[in-house]
């Protein structure tokens, strides 16, 4: 049991923030009051401001040897295109210093997915920021099947002599492989399938609209993705997403959500060529779910803020883009029936702030409670 | 052209109400209550704040292309070639093309690399332009140097592969007599020589504190004659806070948070700060461990400092008059005075408080080079 006190509440749902108590219990939600009686050990928040744990849907964390946190060894299988199966859960390492890095930050759900090398790369799940073994880490086993467009996959089998050798290329194993699996799925209820294909298994419940296909894409590899998947009326992302600009109305028709991330690299040519997290604004302002991302660890997990910070910055209020690092995460990932908000029996993760992100110059967190327990304190001078 | 009524942030003081005259490029007047010359324009800035054009005291922008092909930043033909200009590195198109100008940041001290321990000398330059003789504020502003590994990935083979030897290449190539004759070797003086006499600061890359210390170590006879140090990159400048004091040396921060790694991870941005408030003056730079960063993160290590407890005054000194002094430039920039380029920022909002504080529109010598909702 843990009680927080006199926080200032921001929690994501249709409610302005206030202050109250917070009574959390075996890890989750218990209570929530302008002021709660309780024998539980509190913790005192005047004058701090409680969000809940912080969510980046789209990383790469713990696929590393853990004395090299920017190496991605086990983040991309690259000895063939297509591998929509594998699972990356078994490519993490729960002692990874980059799980306490995130809960530092205020960062207690992460998505881990795939890499973009290969066309489709895998299965991501939801994952929590602490524990010793995967299985408990887990908060939603399979989240998604990971795509990617353009120069990733493309840059990495040309160089291997292999298909894919051009976007053309790319885009038509995506639509080949949506089209086998649709094919597939037909014959399997029809009962006449021969043999049983993991390739095609992992995409059936993409093609049964329980989980989106993510896709790896930018500029007009958007509009590409779009024009593939009308047909399969599947549910999707845009991962990374910078050009989104330039295509607000095929985004806002076909339905998809938006993961946008990350920014901050300098100007260059290919996907990154615009830095355009303006566009975050029109997204969510016409009904676009929209999450924004670090793709730890090409960027670090404090950078998350950061990039909230900068959609502030770029014209998005506060209020709107503390949801896309909260709630809208989480409903990308499917566990906002869980995380990402804070209501009566969710997981009792928070991130208290000195200050509030996004408004404040300089805030920063002081307190992660993960699951009820405080997960890091800010020390102030080492 | 006079724009009026702004809270304006001179970089020692805020002035309620001030208003600011351009003339040919120049702050002509600044003050309360100036009125319209006859034929003179004039825009009211009531609600709005004036801050000077920021620097960033490091990067090299301009001097590689976007497609990252041309590198024209690092000489790895040799590790040692202080007689480098890295002004002829830089193309005017790419630098604008890097687009600081949108974030307020109004100079840039392009810099050699991090692979040659000592790369080129340094130049601060305008952010937007086609004529770089037109953009230029300073050349050999400063010379550039390395001791990160870096140098050991690119000279490893043939010259230094450990820092024992990249400290006894940087401690010979500052031997002064060593250079006569030919024209590379009196360049070489000309520049060496300019070190010695402390004219212009020696900035050395560095990340850990054990290199910081080693090159301090190694130079002591140097600093204690008068020579100044910088270290730039310099995630655990706390560190070696103690030996950064005594040796009179700057920090320039570099950028925290593009590719992960425990170093930055671990940074102590409350002791980093700490340091700032001794004394050690501070500069901001885009400049990371082999790789620049995008004009974003020259705000997002002004959020790190100021979670590190930086008031407002500290923090605008160091995006603004500790690098123009660094760097020799405070005649020219690094704050907003009579007789200085007119590079200011208009705000909405004070953005080293508030994250929702908007660039409206930013100055380079008094001619407006963005404006907030103007197609470019």
């Amino acid at each position: 049991m843990l009680l927080l006190k006199r926080a200032t509440i921001y929690p994501q749902t249709q409610e302005k923030p206030f202050l109250g108590d917070i009574l959390c219990k075996e890890g989750k939600i218990a209570h929530i009051a302008e002021t709660i009686e309780s024998d539980a050990p509190s913790l005192d928040l005047d004058g701090l401001n409680v969000l809940p744990g912080l969510i980046d849907c789209h990383t790469h964390i713990g696929l590393h040897y853990p004395d090299n946190l920017t190496a991605l060894e086990y983040i991309s299988e690259c000895t063939r295109p297509v591998t929509p199966h594998l699972r990356i859960a078994h490519g993490v390492d729960p002692g990874s210093p980059y799980f306490p890095y995130a809960v530092k930050n205020g960062v207690t759900t992460v998505g881990i997915i795939p890499g973009s090398t290969n066309v489709l790369g895998g299965i991501g799940f939801a994952s929590k920021t602490w524990g010793s073994h995967i299985s408990e880490m887990t908060i939603r086993e399979s989240i998604c099947v990971k795509a990617a467009l353009g120069e990733n996959p493309k840059g990495f089998y040309q160089e291997k002599d292999m298909e894919p050798d051009s976007r053309m290329g790319v885009t038509f194993l995506i639509a080949e492989a949506l089209h086998d699996a649709r094919d597939y799925l037909r014959e399997k209820e029809n009962d006449s399938l021969l043999f049983k294909k993991e390739e095609m298994e992992a995409l059936i419940p993409v093609l049964k609209r329980e989980i989106p296909l993510r896709v790896h894409c930018t500029h007009n590899d958007m509009a590409s993705i779009i024009e593939i998947v009308r047909e399969f009326n599947i549910k999707f992302t845009l991962e990374h997403a910078w050009g989104s600009l330039n295509y607000l109305d095929e985004i806002v028709e076909s339905g998809c959500a938006i993961v946008y991330g990350p920014i901050g690299g300098r100007r260059s040519f290919y996907e990154s060529r615009r830095t355009d997290i303006s566009a975050v604004k029109p997204l969510d302002e016409r009904g676009v779910t929209v999450a924004l991302t670090t793709d730890a660890p090409i960027y670090g997990l404090d950078g998350l803020i950061h990039h909230m910070e900068e959609a502030v910055r770029q014209g998005t209020p506060v209020e709107r883009a503390m949801r896309m690092i909260t709630i809208n995460p989480a409903a990308i990932l499917g566990v906002e029936q869980r995380v990402g908000s804070i209501e009566v029996g969710k997981d009792a993760n928070f991130a208290v702030f000195q200050g509030v992100p996004g408004k404040d110059m300089g805030a920063h967190v002081t307190h992660a409670i993960c699951e009820g327990r405080l997960g890091y304190e800010y020390a102030g001078l080492r | 052209m006079l724009f009026r009524n702004a809270l304006v942030h001179t970089g020692t003081e805020t002035i309620p109400d001030c208003d600011i005259r351009i003339e040919e490029g120049k702050i002509a007047e600044l003050g309360k209550g100036l009125e319209p010359k006859s034929g003179e324009a004039s825009v009211d800035l009531s609600g709005k704040q004036v801050f000077p054009g920021f620097i960033d005291a490091g990067d090299y922008a301009g001097a590689t292309d976007m497609a990252y092909e041309a590198k024209d930043f690092n000489e790895n033909s040799n590790p040692v070639v202080p007689h480098l200009d890295i002004w002829h590195s830089i193309d005017p198109d790419e630098l604008t093309r890097q687009e600081l100008y949108m974030s307020g940041i109004t100079s840039v001290a392009v810099s050699p690399g991090g692979n040659c321990v000592l790369g080129g000398t340094v130049a601060v330059v305008k952010t937007y332009g086609k004529n770089l003789h037109r953009m230029t504020v300073k050349r050999d502003a400063a010379l550039k140097g390395s001791v990160t590994k870096e140098v050991s990935r690119v000279f490893g083979a043939r010259w230094a592969k450990t820092r024992m030897a990249m400290i006894q290449l940087l401690k010979e190539a500052l031997q002064q007599g060593n250079y006569e004759g030919s024209y590379r070797y009196r360049r070489t003086q000309e520049v060496i020589g300019s070190v010695l006499k402390g004219k212009i600061p020696l900035i050395i890359e560095a990340e850990t504190a054990a290199e910081m210390e080693s090159v301090m170590d190694a130079l002591k006879d140097l600093v204690e004659s008068g020579i100044r140090l910088a270290f730039v990159v310099a995630f655990q400048a706390d560190r070696a806070g103690e030996a950064i004091k005594k040796a009179n040396a700057q920090v320039i921060l570099g950028e925290f948070t593009h590719y992960t790694s425990m170093m930055r991870n671990e940074a102590n941005f409350a002791a980093l700060v700490q340091l700032a408030k001794d004394g050690v003056p501070f500069s901001i730079a885009l400049l990371s461990e082999d790789s620049i960063c995008g004009r974003e993160c020259y705000f997002w290590t002004a959020a790190k400092l100021r979670q590190g407890g930086v008031d407002e005054k500290l923090l605008l000194d160091m995006m603004c008059g500790n690098p123009a002094r660094l760097f020799g430039v405070d005649d020219r920039i690094g704050a907003l005075a009579p007789g200085l380029d007119a590079d200011f920022v208009i705000f909405e909002g004070n953005p080293l408080t508030q994250v929702e504080a908007r660039v409206l529109e930013t100055f380079i010598e008094g001619r407006s080079v963005y404006k907030a909702g103007r197609e470019e």
